[in-house]
Formats: C-alpha cells, sequence, structure tokens
C-alpha cells in the first residue's frame, strides 16, 4: 500500500464533514420552505375569513339592522372586526398547535396601536403597498437571533370595511371604544395592512428535530461502516504486506545463507585441500616405508593447525549468523574488519583488493551483525560486478571508507566494476529489482531496510569507473 | 616382465611442482620426491616459467591459481617449445572455462583439489607410460631389452643391471633413436650442477657398450654420439 491509509482517512472525514454540512443546510432549505408554505397557508386562511367577514357578516349584521333585529348602533369587534376575528382564531390556532408563530397584523394608522409596524416592518409595508411583491418571506435578524419572516399584504377588500374605518360612518358603539377613528384613504384593491408571521428558526429546526437526528445518524452509521470497511481492507493489506515483507525475509536469509555456505566454502578449500595433501604425503611415506616419527609429528601438527584454522572460520559464521537481539556499540573498524574477513576467501580466489581506510573509528549502538550483513551484500554486489565487467587481469578494488562528515558518521564502499544502469539505479533498492539472473532481487532492498532499522540510511551513486555505496548513520 | 610398476619409470626423472600455497607445495615436493628423483618448487607463474624453459624437465605439475600468471597461460608458453612434456594440472577449479582451456593444452590428467591418493598415483602412472611412449619395454635388438622400470636389461633371460647414469644415459639415448646427440646436450641432461667432465662421460658410455654387447652407440667424432637402433 503506497497510499498512507490515514490520509485517506482524514480525506474521508472531510467528505463527510461536508456531506454532512450540506445534508444539514439541504435539510434546513426544505423546513424552511415547510414553514414558509404552512405560515402561507395560515395567512391565506386569515385572509379569507377577513373576506369571509367582510363579504358575508358585516352585510348580514347590517340586514339584520336594518329589520330591527339588532340596534342600530350595534358593535362588537367579535362579530364586525376582521382584524380582531383572526387575531382570536390565531390564538386558538396557538392554544392547539405547538408552533412559535408570531402572528401580527401591521397597518398605517392601525386602530390598535399594537398594530403599528416598527421600521423593518413598515419597509416591507411600503414595499407590498408600491407592488413590489406579493409575498415575502426571508430570515430576518432580531436580538442576534434569526427569525423566519413571512408577510401577505392585507387589501382593502370590500367597501364594507370603509363604513367603520372612517369617522363619519364608523358605529356609535365603536367611536366609544376606539375614540379616534383614523380612516382609510384608499379605494378598494389598496393595500391597507399586512399580516405577518414571525417564528424562530430555532423553533423551526427543533420542530424537525427528530428528521434531523435521524438522518444524521443514518449518515453517521453509514459512514462509520464504510469506515470500518476501509479499516478492514488496510488491515489485510496490512497482514498481506506483513506476509510478504516475512516471505522477503526468509527468501534473503535463505540467499544470504546460501552466500555464506558458498563463502564458508571458500574459506575452507584451502584447508581442506591442505589437510589432503598432508594427509596423501603421510599415507605415500608410510607406504613406502619412509615415515619417520618427527616427520608424523610434524605433518600432525600441521594438519592441526589447519584444523584449528578451519574451526575458526566456522566460529566466524557462527558468531555472524546468531540473531543478535539486543543492541551494542560497536566501531566501523569492527564491521569493516569483520565483513572483510567473512568475504576474505572469495574476495581472493577473484582477486579483489580491499582497502579499507579508517580516517574515523566512529562507534555507533545497533545491531553490529547486521551492519556487517549489510556491508557484505554490498560487497558480494561487487564481487558478482567484478566477475561480469572486469577481467581478472585488470585491477579490482574496493574501497571501504570511515569518516565523519560534518560530525556525521559516514561508511561509503566504492568499486571499479562498472556503472549502474541509469535506468535502473532509482529502482535498484526496490524489492525483486536484479541485473543477475540467478539473484533474488533482495539484497539491496533488504540492505536498505536493515540500515533503516539501525538508524542509518542507504543510498548509491555512479563514479567514473564504479558505484559507490554511502551508508550514513 | 609382467610384473612391473610404472612408477618406477620416474624414479631418475626430474619434475617441476607449481603451487602457491606453502603447505599443500610442502606435501606435494615431499610426496613427489617418493618416486621422482629430483622435485622442484615453486610458487607462483614467473618463476614457474623460468624454471621451466631454463632447465631441462621430465613432468609438470601445476595449480591454475597462482600469482603473476596463471597455470594454463604458463603451460601454454611452454606448449611452444616442448609439445611433449607430460603436464598435470591440480586445481580447486571445475569451471568449464578452465576445462576446456586445459583440454587444448593436451594435459595429461586434471586432478582437482583436494585429490585423493589413488587420483594422484594415477596419474604419475599415465605420465611415466607417456614418458616411455606407452612402452615399458623397448627392444634395443633381437637379444637386448630395456626395461623402463626395473632400469635393467635383459639378454636371454638373462638380467644386466645398470648403474643409475647408465640407465638414464641408456633411456635419453633411447628416447632419440637414430639422431645426432650433441656432448652439450648430454653434459646438460647428465650433470645439471656439477660441473661435467667429457672423461666422465665418455666412461659411462664404455661401460654400456660393455653391458649390451652391441654396436648401437656410435661416435661422431668431435661432436657426440649416435644411436642406431
Amino acid at each position: 500500500m503506497r497510499y498512507n491509509f490515514k490520509i485517506i482517512i482524514a480525506l474521508f472525514v472531510v467528505l463527510y464533514a461536508i456531506i454532512t454540512l450540506l445534508f444539514f443546510n439541504f435539510y434546513r432549505e426544505l423546513a424552511m420552505k415547510d414553514a414558509r408554505q404552512e405560515a402561507f397557508f395560515v395567512l391565506d386562511t386569515m385572509n379569507a375569513i377577513r373576506d369571509y367577514v367582510s363579504v358575508v357578516q358585516r352585510p348580514l349584521i347590517e340586514e339584520l339592522k336594518e329589520k330591527k333585529m339588532l340596534a342600530r348602533d350595534f358593535f362588537d369587534p367579535r362579530l364586525l372586526s376582521s382584524t380582531y376575528i383572526t387575531r382570536s382564531i390565531y390564538d386558538i390556532q396557538r392554544l392547539k398547535k405547538n408552533i412559535n408563530y408570531d402572528y401580527k397584523l401591521v397597518a398605517y394608522n392601525p386602530l390598535n396601536p399594537a398594530h403599528e409596524g416598527n421600521e423593518f416592518e413598515n419597509e416591507i409595508l411600503d414595499d407590498f403597498k408600491e407592488g413590489k411583491y406579493q409575498e415575502y418571506s426571508r430570515i430576518i435578524h432580531e436580538n442576534n437571533a434569526p427569525y423566519f419572516f413571512v408577510g401577505l399584504p392585507i387589501r382593502n377588500s370590500d367597501t364594507s370595511c370603509m363604513q367603520c374605518h372612517t369617522s363619519n360612518s364608523a358605529p356609535k358603539r365603536m367611536i366609544e371604544q376606539y375614540h379616534v377613528i383614523p380612516s382609510f384613504e384608499s379605494k378598494v384593491g389598496d393595500v391597507i395592512a399586512m399580516i405577518t408571521f414571525k417564528i424562530p428558526v430555532v423553533s423551526i429546526l427543533t420542530y424537525h428535530v427528530k428528521e434531523f437526528i435521524v438522518g444524521g445518524a443514518v449518515m453517521f452509521i453509514v459512514f462509520v461502516v464504510f469506515i470500518l470497511f476501509l479499516y478492514k481492507i488496510y488491515r489485510s493489506e496490512l497482514r498481506l504486506q506483513e506476509k510478504n515483507k516475512m516471505l522477503m525475509m526468509s527468501q534473503n536469509r535463505l540467499a544470504s545463507m546460501g552466500e555464506m555456505i558458498g563463502n564458508i566454502s571458500h574459506q575452507w578449500r584451502q584447508p581442506l585441500a591442505q589437510v589432503s595433501s598432508i594427509l596423501i604425503n603421510l599415507e605415500l611415506h608410510s607406504e613406502k616405508d619412509k615415515l619417520t616419527k618427527e616427520k608424523l609429528t610434524q605433518k600432525i601438527k600441521e594438519a592441526s593447525e589447519q584444523l584449528s584454522f578451519m574451526s575458526h572460520t566456522i566460529d566466524d559464521f557462527k558468531n555472524f549468523f546468531t540473531p543478535s537481539t539486543t543492541k551494542h556499540e560497536f566501531s566501523a573498524q569492527e564491521v569493516v574488519s569483520q565483513a572483510k574477513r567473512l568475504l576474505s576467501a572469495s574476495l581472493e580466489k577473484y582477486a579483489i583488493d580491499v582497502h579499507v581506510e579508517i580516517q574515523d573509528n566512529f562507534i555507533r549502538l545497533g545491531y553490529r551483525n547486521e551492519i556487517v550483513q549489510v556491508l557484505i551484500n554490498i560487497m558480494n554486489n561487487a564481487k558478482e560486478a567484478f566477475l561480469a565487467n572486469v577481467p581478472e587481469r585488470q585491477e579490482r578494488i574496493i574501497r571501504i571508507r570511515a569518516f565523519l562528515a560534518s560530525s556525521m558518521p559516514i561508511l561509503t564502499i566504492e568499486n571499479n566494476a562498472g556503472n549502474i544502469d541509469a535506468s535502473l539505479i532509482e529502482t535498484i533498492f526496490d524489492p525483486y529489482v536484479t541485473t543477475k539472473e540467478s539473484s533474488s532481487g533482495l539484497g539491496l532492498y533488504m540492505s536498505r531496510m536493515i540500515a533503516e532499522k539501525n538508524g542509518a540510511t542507504l543510498r548509491v551513486d555512479n563514479t567514473d569507473d564504479g558505484v559507490i555505496f554511502t551508508i550514513i548513520f | 616382465m609382467n610384473e612391473y610398476n610404472p612408477l618406477e619409470i620416474l624414479s631418475d626423472k626430474k619434475v617441476l611442482c607449481v603451487e602457491d600455497e606453502e603447505i599443500i607445495l610442502n606435501n606435494i615436493v615431499e610426496s613427489l620426491e617418493l618416486f621422482f628423483g629430483k622435485v622442484v618448487g615453486v610458487k607462483d607463474g614467473l618463476e614457474a616459467l623460468d624454471e621451466a624453459l631454463g632447465n631441462i624437465y621430465d613432468v609438470l605439475m601445476l595449480d591454475i591459481s597462482i600469482p603473476h600468471i596463471d597455470g594454463l597461460e604458463v603451460v601454454k608458453k611452454i606448449r611452444q617449445v616442448n609439445k611433449k612434456i607430460p603436464i598435470i594440472i591440480l586445481s580447486a577449479h571445475t569451471e568449464q572455462e578452465y576445462l576446456w582451456r586445459a583440454v587444448e593444452l593436451k594435459i595429461t590428467r586434471y586432478l582437482t583439489k583436494p585429490y585423493d591418493k589413488n587420483s594422484l598415483i594415477k596419474a604419475l602412472e599415465e605420465v611415466a607410460l607417456e614418458l616411455v611412449d606407452h612402452r615399458p619395454s623397448f627392444q634395443i635388438s633381437a637379444e637386448y631389452t630395456y626395461d623402463y622400470c626395473r632400469k635393467t636389461l635383459s639378454c636371454r633371460n638373462e638380467t644386466i643391471h645398470l648403474s643409475k647414469s647408465e640407465s638414464r644415459l641408456l633411456e635419453y639415448f633411447l628416447k632419440r633413436p637414430n639422431q645426432t646427440i650433441t656432448y652439450e646436450q648430454l653434459f646438460e641432461y647428465m650433470w645439471e650442477f656439477e660441473q661435467p667432465s667429457k672423461e666422465a662421460l665418455k666412461s659411462i658410455v664404455k661401460e654400456l657398450r660393455k653391458k649390451i654387447d652391441n654396436g648401437f652407440i656410435k661416435n661422431l667424432y668431435g661432436v657426440g654420439y649416435v644411436c642406431e637402433v
């Protein structure tokens, strides 16, 4: 998995936030629209009631007055004032419903001072009068709280209105009640007032809170399930990766085991040949009866020297292969000479000179064998490059330097075995990249991993006639 | 004549052994000294070439991985002047590349290190037989036969013993039948380091003539001898 799981999750959280925001916004819009619809509906009903009062109720009252069934100066707002009736109906509705509709009628020169509009309301009333719009709905801010404001105009719908709203024709009882009757200075059909609803946005939202919660919860659950799903995929990917890594490790270990066995056999070939030549010599002498006691002693001594050398070699390799579980201090000199010693036989066989130059014998804390392994990997690669590119008669040199560059400990391993192909040098540390037929392509990959595990970085560059590996601790 | 040991042919022969590893060289030299009259051991290619071209050797035994010039390269140079000398290669290399090069050089045996005793003995026998053209005995005339292994002459079921220098000289003659052999050649062959003298040579020839009642060694006055067989 090249991409970072955390980044993906972060991306999804952001996406989720955006979607949630959009969702709530959408839902809010929907709620507003709903509220507006409802408000208009109620207001329309109010207007219809007003019309009913003007067109049906008042003429009926007049008729009853004509027929002397009512007193000539009868006036009761409960029967005759459309404004009064609508307000009463509103109050009843409000009692039944649990909605915070703030109902208000705003008029010019109202009979009831409660119907005096504020600056904002008068502005809208003016706009209605001028016919700028037929209805008004907007979110307004009052005392830092948002309100949903809906307004509808009231028209001077019937001549019957004029009767009461003109001082000289108003019923006596009405004048007694209101004292001053401002006149409608308008014709039938003119906008004389408006009815408005003001609802706190919060209460709209509160009204819809269940839907909000359910919607949000569903989205959240879907999101969480999605993330869990992703996480599961990520985990299995991780496990696969881990498995792969283990496989690579064991492949690499097998490969380096093979190489090591090759090295051991190189180291042993010489002493084996020596012991064998000693034994043959002894046997031949004995056959010819020419084996003196002195000769036997001397030959046994020679042979046992070789055997102890072989045993020493195998110990060297055994130490190298024992996995170290704790970090130890080691010096540059130590690791370099150990790597060189382990490879000495094959290096000698292929006439490869190793020049070691310890300018600063720095001390590091880490897994010493692992660093040795990195050196061995690199030197083995160099050896193979020499075999492929440099004939034996030419100089084959591996130069190992240890030094401090601005107090940074650095080990470089340089060879003159030819360059690495420019197209390959970028990927040389990737697993399964190799230039050799018989190689697993894991050596350098593992070397870099090991270096990183030991807090070092490993890089490679081409030189004039070879390559240089740099380990920066 | 049936039971002969071809290795005895080697007892008056001279071998050059080239091996860079001191212990192995010492042991091989010691082992070879049991069979050969003289063994010289050197450690690198240059020395080997010097020695092989500067002195007369009967047999060469070389390692391939030796300093300066590799063993096969040394053999190649020697082959340019000496096509016949039997050569044993002693090497840890079994790569095809080496084997092919060795085949072209007419190697008698290619021993791989670590070698065992039997293959060494086999190789030495092969070399010995090669030295006598695979004829362990040589019919000098109707009556006289020379046995390379025992270094003896036989004449009508009678065995005539020869001294070391007599047999060595006789073998030299038998190897070059009907050829002119100069005194100088003989001096070099017989007395490598000692001061050679014509008198000594003449007395050996005289002994030989006495033992082989036959005029097969002819004098070439002032030049040397010719062996007519």
